[in-house]
């Protein structure tokens, strides 16, 4: 059975967790923490403008899949409960293809687009300070060290999370986050993608470097699912977990 | 004339069938726009009695008027030849005007006056002689009087003042008397108002004019917390804000503010205006402040709900709000949310929408096609980019593209799908699009990257990213 997108696993208060055994294991909150700022990176050799996209959108599903699976939802919450709060989507590089991601996920979604670097930064904060909202992904033009430590400040005050798409040459700037991440897209023998997603930082865990190779699964997916898996996991440039691999026989 | 003979003299005339009631309305929100000119404004005394009734299919077309009364406000609006002359042109010149001191004079004047541009008449001693000329029915007695009269040779009110006035009561009845003494002001003469909406406003001038930008949101903050007062006090909400400044050297600024959602709330209100407020350039020293609330809806209270986790879920009002920030600040076009068609063509399956019109309830969208992300990128261009390839047969996926001035080399490629134009939907740019094939690829790099060909110009296209 696919892991994910199923009601198996629950959002505790402090961390929304992938629902992926590999990554969360090696998370100190089990997954990465609520009311913080994430960082995420993505190389791409060519064209270093580009920003992650399927695994914001995996989380954002991830967000929505917890609030229906938490123990006290109820089939009502299920059935007439379809905007429960706002994820927001700052900036028009970072929203994703929309015809293809789950209804639900769409409904609770806004997109917006700010016309300039300052008015993106006063987004982000914004939309953190709000009640009304869960999760804010946003492109982020650079900032400096002080911005950081205020929007980190700002999420953990309100409880709300930010995953900041960083432009790669930002990966080596100082930041307060509390997770840094880096996607770059890997060869892939199937007929879906694969990334290499390396946890460059994470605030009060191991300081191993820890890679997965993550791709979606063929076969899964329709409108209400945004299938991730994890192919092999490398701490410190060693395999770990070669099964999955194997079992496709690559 | 019927109205069969006024088509068959002119078949291409436009008609538009008599509607008293909707006239009526039209006339009263004209009515209302008018009470910038004065506080006193109502329609026709005639129109005003037979209004909501079925009299009013009776009144005559003369009686669709609007009574304004100018009397002080020249000091407001300077001269008030200038003022009609001014009302005239806001009209296009397509209304008649009349400002004379009394209403039954201005009646006759705007309705039979020869002259079409604005008259004015500011003596009482002047109205027998203005009046002199103009038909009977210019002091809105019936039809049966004005036969009377007429058998006797009195065709015009001047010949009708000529008569001895004791027997004139006798002889045509009382109501001839009541209305010529109306028009010459020799009787006082009443008129209904209409409503005006309830406005919430607050202004205020300051002497001497206030320098200190501080002091200026200050000022402005208050008045805005005085408004939203105002309507609390009501139970109302407001949805548009208009915020005037006008400083000691005549400059005025104006500040549109057009929430998402209605609100009565001072502190989310304050918390909007404050950037807008230290955002305003107002030269030398500022003497006026002005803030009308406009869109009045009921103000709506709503209940907080808890979940058992402990987890608060988003009120709508804290949900209303936020969209208010944002609507304000970035603009209501840059706040959306996607909204799905039905269609293959990847473009015009979505499109983004204002968040404020858009339905929050993507259901209706069931019947679309189901997708997945591995048949379809992560992101999608807005427009195709242009890439150039070299493929070694025709129909497969090239073994080579440039994109963005990089050659990149091709492992794995994934295709053709076909996808046509919907031939069966009206489209107007359905002539435009050429069938195209797709294929998803993969470069050395491990990047997957959705490309097609243009069947009609053969030209290759990069659609989407796999990121």
């Amino acid at each position: 059975m696919n892991p994910v997108g199923r009601s198996q696993g629950t959002l505790n208060n402090a961390s929304l967790s992938f629902n992926l055994e590999e990554i969360d294991r090696h998370l100190p909150t089990g997954g990465i923490a609520s009311g913080a700022a994430h960082e995420l990176y993505y190389h791409d050799p060519t064209n270093r403008l580009s920003v992650p996209s399927y695994l914001p959108s995996f989380l954002a599903y991830r967000t929505i899949n917890s609030y229906y699976s938490e123990p006290s939802s109820s089939w009502d919450r299920y059935n007439t409960d379809h905007f429960p709060f706002f994820i927001v989507w700052i900036g028009r590089r970072c929203w994703p293809t929309p015809f293809s991601l789950p209804l639900r996920l769409l409904q609770s979604s806004l997109f917006i687009d700010p016309p300039t670097e300052k008015l993106t930064l006063w987004s982000i904060e914004s939309s953190l300070r709000s009640p009304a909202v869960k999760l804010v992904i946003s492109e982020c033009p650079r900032i400096s060290l002080a911005t950081t430590i205020r929007l980190n400040h700002v999420a953990k005050t309100n409880c709300t999370t930010a995953l900041l798409l960083r432009q790669y040459n930002d990966l080596m700037a100082p930041s307060s986050c509390a997770t840094k991440w880096l996607v770059s897209p890997t060869p892939s023998p199937y007929s879906f993608p694969l990334w290499k997603l390396s946890l460059i930082k994470v605030r009060g865990g191991t300081p191993a470097t820890l890679s997965w190779t993550i791709g979606m699964e063929s076969g899964y997916g329709g409108r209400e699912e945004i299938p991730l898996r994890v192919f092999s996991t490398m701490v410190n440039g060693r395999h770990q977990e070669e099964a999955a691999l194997k079992k496709f026989g690559a | 004339m019927p109205l069969p003979l006024a088509r068959a003299l002119c078949p291409e005339a436009y008609v538009e069938h008599f509607d008293p009631v909707r006239d009526t309305q039209a006339l009263l929100t004209l009515a209302r726009w008018c009470l910038r000119f004065s506080p006193l404004v109502g329609l026709d005394s005639e129109l005003t009695t037979a209004r909501g009734s079925s009299a009013i299919q009776q009144i005559s077309s003369r009686h669709y008027g609007i009574t304004i009364d100018l009397t002080g406000t020249d000091r407001l609006h300077g001269d008030i030849t200038q003022l009609s002359i001014s009302i005239h042109t806001l009209f296009k010149g397509r209304a008649r005007i009349a400002v004379t001191p009394t209403i039954g004079s201005s009646w006759a004047l705007s309705r039979y006056s020869p002259l079409k541009t604005p008259q004015v008449i500011l003596s009482r001693q002047e109205l027998p002689s203005s009046l002199y000329e103009l038909p009977l029915y210019a002091l809105r007695i019936d039809q049966r009087c004005v036969q009377l009269l007429e058998d006797v040779g009195i065709r015009c009110i001047g010949e009708l003042l000529a008569l001895p006035r004791h027997s004139m009561a006798q002889r045509f009845g009382k109501k001839l008397l009541y209305r010529l003494d109306q028009a010459l002001g020799n009787t006082e003469e009443r008129f209904i108002t209409i409503d005006s909406p309830c406005t919430y406003t607050q202004s205020r001038i300051f002497e001497p004019p206030l320098t200190n930008r501080r002091s200026v949101s200050k000022a402005a903050l208050h008045l805005f917390r005085a408004v939203m007062l105002q309507l609390q006090q009501d139970k109302k909400a407001a949805k548009y804000f208009h915020l005037t400044v006008k400083d000691t050297s005549g400059y005025t600024i104006t500040k549109e503010l057009s929430l998402a959602a209605a609100t009565a709330d001072t502190s989310h209100i304050s918390s909007i205006i404050e950037p807008i407020l230290d955002s305003l350039h107002f030269y030398g020293e500022l003497r006026e402040l002005h803030i009308i609330a406009l869109q009045i809806e009921d103000l709506v209270t709503e209940q907080h709900t808890f979940s058992a986790s402990g987890d608060r879920k988003p009120t709508e009002r804290e949900k209303e709000e936020f969209m208010n920030h944002f609507c304000v600040r970035i603009g209501k076009d840059r706040v959306t949310r996607v909204r799905l068609y039905e269609s293959y063509i990847p473009e015009r399956s979505f499109s983004y929408e204002s968040a404020i019109n858009s339905q929050h309830d993507l259901r209706i969208s069931e019947r679309l096609t189901p997708y997945n992300l591995e048949e379809r990128p992560s992101i999608l261009f807005a427009s195709p980019e242009p890439i150039s390839t070299i493929s070694m047969l025709p129909d497969k996926p090239p073994s080579s593209i440039q994109w963005r001035d990089k050659r990149l080399s091709i492992i794995t490629g994934i295709g053709p799908e076909r996808i046509a134009p919907e031939w069966w939907r009206l489209h107007p740019h359905n002539d435009h699009f050429a069938e195209r094939d797709y294929f998803k690829i993969q470069d050395e790099l491990g990047r997957w990257l959705w490309v097609y060909r243009d069947q009609s110009s053969l030209e290759w296209f990069l659609h989407g990213l796999w990121v």
